[in-house]
């Protein structure tokens, strides 16, 4: 049975007196994939990070599905990578994997080697480009397989290859009764697209 | 929730090692300033230098442990691992107490035993560079946590050296009074444990509400 994660009801959020989200309901469902687009400033970032539990609404009210918990079962990715350069490739990954309390580190070549990725497993992050940092930043997301995955403009800085394959990843998680929500510029093909005036 | 304190100390223990500088550099400027110090009171102080060479190390040692602090969350915050910190973690307030006690052990510990050998060297007395080990073990902690909320309150501030320094030196200042006392104290023979007394009840007193107040001053910087 498909069951509802979260709920946001007429959520609002004002900051510095300029209005960035004007009472909005929005109800995220196991195994579903919603795009939520708009332009510049439509307040896309804010409402994920609503979502996510790191900025406080200032209006609205935000529910949560009893099996769902909020702290261990969201992993969100922004515009910063959440990566520290100072450490290596298998460090940062080794490192999101213990704090998501999972031990079992078999799979973090493996899945270096499906992005081309494994002759950097030893090397800091502080060498690699933005689009590689990208890249690791999302294999966190199918090593720890955390039930909603919040992601902010997953695409941008992807050649097509790494795309399609993010894509087909995105519908693995999907048939694994998992969630995701993106943000982007455009509508999306296989999304539930939300636009945000 | 123990799981994800050790792995936060472990992350930073990599970090360190990783990059010595961010350990080598304050015990640089640490026997800098203990070298003008010497250099420009050499001659001049009543009862020789020696005497009050404990209270330079102390004095020294805070204003270097003042150099890095706005470092404390900044680096996390700006590469985007404190997002996943205050989601993922079981309680936020004992991720940061972590990553408090990690910035200590690596990078305030060092500098208090390169204080400690240097004293020892200098004076060649073991009782009083043994108290002022204890008294710095003590004071850098009690200083890391209370900097850990200037830290979060001013973490989305551009240049927040300045303001993180004006909001902590305050508070700072009773630390440095009990520390160099109870090391002045034993030096002449007297009695020292109220001021130490004094230093541990700050301690526990900042250990108790510095998480909760950094967990807030983290949670409105990335609102």
């Amino acid at each position: 049975m498909i069951s509802n994660l979260i709920s946001l009801e007429n959520i609002s959020l004002v900051k510095q007196d300029k209005e960035i989200i004007n009472s909005y309901s929005l109800q995220i469902n196991q195994k579903q994939k919603y795009n939520i687009y708009g332009e510049n400033g439509s307040g896309k970032t804010s409402l994920l990070k609503i979502i996510a539990g790191i900025t406080e609404p200032t209006e609205g009210e935000i529910h949560s599905n009893p099996s769902f918990d909020m702290n261990k079962d969201i992993f969100y990715i922004g515009h910063k990578y959440g990566l520290k350069n100072e450490l290596s490739v298998y460090q940062n990954l080794e490192y999101a994997l213990n704090f998501a309390n999972n031990n079992d580190h078999s799979s973090i070549e493996s899945e270096l080697e499906e992005y081309s990725m494994k002759k950097y497993i030893n090397t800091q992050v502080r060498y690699l480009s933005h689009g590689q940092k990208k890249i690791i930043s999302l294999i966190q997301l199918t090593l720890i397989s955390n039930k909603l995955w919040l992601l902010d403009e997953p695409f941008t800085g992807l050649d097509k290859a790494k795309i399609d394959l993010l894509l087909s990843k995105m519908d693995k998680h999907v048939s694994n009764m998992g969630s995701i929500v993106i943000t982007s510029h455009n509508v999306k093909e296989n999304f539930d697209n939300i636009k945000l005036c | 929730m123990l799981k994800s304190f050790i792995t936060i100390l472990l992350r930073e223990m990599h970090i360190v090692l990783n990059t010595s500088s961010r350990v080598f550099m304050p015990i640089v400027y640490l026997l800098l300033i203990i070298t003008f110090f010497s250099i420009s009171l050499e001659g001049t102080t009543v009862g020789g230098y020696e005497n009050i060479l404990p209270q330079i190390i102390w004095l020294s040692c805070l204003l270097v442990s003042l150099l890095n602090m706005d470092s404390l969350f900044k680096e996390d915050y700006e590469d985007g691992t404190l997002d996943g910190i205050v989601i993922n973690s079981e309680i936020l307030e004992i991720s940061l107490l972590a990553k408090v006690i990690a910035h200590w052990m690596f990078t305030i510990i060092p500098l208090v035993i390169v204080a400690f050998s240097t004293n020892l060297l200098l004076t060649d007395k073991l009782d009083v560079s043994i108290i002022l080990l204890t008294s710095l073990i003590i004071g850098t902690l009690t200083l890391s946590l209370i900097g850990s909320i200037a830290a979060s309150l001013t973490l989305s501030l551009r240049g927040n050296g300045l303001l993180l320094s004006t909001i902590v030196l305050p508070l700072d200042i009773p630390i440095l009074i009990f520390g160099t006392s109870a090391i002045y104290n034993a030096s002449i023979g007297m009695n020292y444990s109220s001021e130490m007394l004094f230093l541990t009840t700050l301690l526990i007193f900042f250990l108790i509400i510095a998480p909760f107040a950094a967990s807030f001053g983290v949670r409105n910087s990335l609102d």
